[in-house]
């Protein structure tokens, strides 16, 4: 990307995230409701499957981009603060990584 | 921000009339944040029903707690806003409704359909 359109990145992972968190969210609320696993066995078993995997560990990357941008705007938008602005993001990058690594630690457990 | 600006700023929240496609927008947000703090405690739960046989059990327990099910509605509220408010932004994107009347129109409807399903979940758990 250019100098001139240094949003857009940002702005294409928000819609891109958009559209996956949505068809994730449905596929998971519609398991949920019609077919959900009833047993901690069978939970694992839907979770450690392949491509649950891979969609979960998608999931994850996904989610995680679009709260940082979410946030970020949030941040940008109300603490004028450079400074403040900086250490906040800070923490929020700290915090969603955190949760990456422990979402990524789940899924590892639950798959061997 | 360079300059002072010696501009009125009229900033009095209870005063300004805002109109249904704002109140859409500043809840579409609100409800980001809120999903964004929620997060760690739905991986907490996620990492409880995996974990073990007991884990799950006890996850199990904790999303039938009273207090639990009442900060689900809210969840349902947030999720299901920010989701059909972020449907409408993404068709407002591809220029589908940005006349203004459409464009009111459909963030009645997103408000209002958010309300409903979020009625209807407190409905199955009572």
């Amino acid at each position: 990307m250019t100098r001139r359109f240094q949003g857009m990145n940002a702005w294409i992972l928000q819609r891109v995230s958009a559209v996956y968190l949505a068809l994730f969210f449905s596929y998971v609320i519609y398991v949920f409701i019609f077919i959900p696993p009833s047993s901690h066995e069978e939970f694992k078993l839907w979770i450690s499957n392949p491509v649950m995997s891979i969609a979960m560990l998608l999931f994850l990357a996904m989610i995680l981009g679009h709260a940082w941008v979410g946030i970020r705007d949030v941040f940008m938008d109300y603490i004028p603060s450079l400074t403040i602005r900086a250490i906040a993001l800070m923490l929020l990058a700290i915090s969603l990584f955190s949760c990456g690594v422990w979402v990524i630690r789940i899924m590892v457990v639950a798959i061997i | 921000m360079a300059k002072q600006d010696s501009r009125p700023v009229f900033l009095n929240l209870l005063q300004i009339r805002f109109p249904v496609t704002a109140i859409l927008s500043i809840i579409h947000r609100v409800m980001g944040v809120i999903l964004v703090v929620a997060l760690p405690f739905l991986i907490y739960l996620l990492d409880l029903a995996l974990e073990s046989e007991a884990g799950y059990t006890y996850a199990k327990e904790l999303i039938s707690h009273p207090f639990v099910l009442f900060v689900s509605v809210g969840l349902v509220w947030a999720l299901t806003h920010h989701l059909f408010a972020g449907i409408r932004f993404l068709l407002l994107d591809f220029e589908y409704g940005v006349e203004k009347s459409v464009a009111r129109i459909s963030a009645y409807v997103v408000n209002f359909c958010a309300v409903l399903v979020t009625l209807i979940y407190l409905g199955s758990l009572l």
